[in-house]
């Protein structure tokens, strides 16, 4: 059997998952309708007093051209 | 709320009006359903003490959200937020049977040629909820 953590472990740190902080920018508008795809990126990764602090970026683009950046800091609290 | 008429007439320091938003356990459960998110720590009273809060919390993105309505309101319409960002630094704590406010005002901090910078402020029972509120609207 894999060693990955199992489904139930990965479930509990997922719920002792908090959200740090969020921003957007937004280059042009999305309207009912657009079809979007998303790229993220983790751009940080770091550990502070046992809690790991990720920040991830999400590219929003509709037909080619990216209309919004997205950046979600998360905390898995220790 | 200011149109855009008005909004160019801002000064840097100007304090808009405050508006309140109430939260209570059925909007939690509407925001769970509408984002997909049913961490249990923003709906189950017992689970959330269980995980060391002090009771059922709001979800950071429904307390943005509507944060984001007030700013959308004064900018005129959704289309004219052109960034937006905050830091959680406290939950909003929602306790059953109770609404609770969400208090929020904000602070022209900057004026571009096209755009105004708010300074936001989100209060919740006293105590502020959201750090480093910012946006940028255009005019």
């Amino acid at each position: 059997m894999p060693s990955a953590p199992s489904l139930a472990k990965q479930k509990l740190r997922l719920l002792h998952q908090v959200h740090g902080d969020q921003k957007f920018e937004i280059f042009s508008p999305v309207k009912a309708g657009d079809g979007l795809t998303c790229a993220a990126t983790i751009e940080s990764y770091r550990v502070a007093a046992g809690n790991e602090i990720v920040t991830v970026r999400s590219d929003l683009q509709c037909a080619g051209e990216l209309v919004i950046s997205a950046w979600s800091t998360l905390v898995v609290r220790a | 709320m200011v149109d855009a008429g008005g909004a160019r007439m801002m000064e840097v320091g100007a304090v808009l009006p405050e508006k309140v938003f109430y939260i209570d356990r059925e909007l939690l459960k509407q925001y769970a359903d509408a984002s997909g998110d049913q961490n249990p720590i923003h709906q189950n009273e017992e689970f959330a003490l269980s995980v060391g809060l002090p009771n059922v919390i709001a979800h950071g993105m429904l307390t943005m959200a509507l944060v984001g309505k007030y700013v959308s309101d004064f900018a005129g319409g959704s289309a004219k937020v052109l960034e937006y960002g905050a830091r959680f630094t406290k939950p909003v704590i929602v306790p059953a049977g109770e609404k609770v406010d969400l208090t929020v005002s904000a602070t022209v901090s900057e004026l571009g040629d096209d755009t105004i910078s708010l300074t936001l402020s989100a209060t919740s029972a006293g105590v502020k909820v959201l750090g480093m509120a910012k946006a940028v609207v255009r005019k």
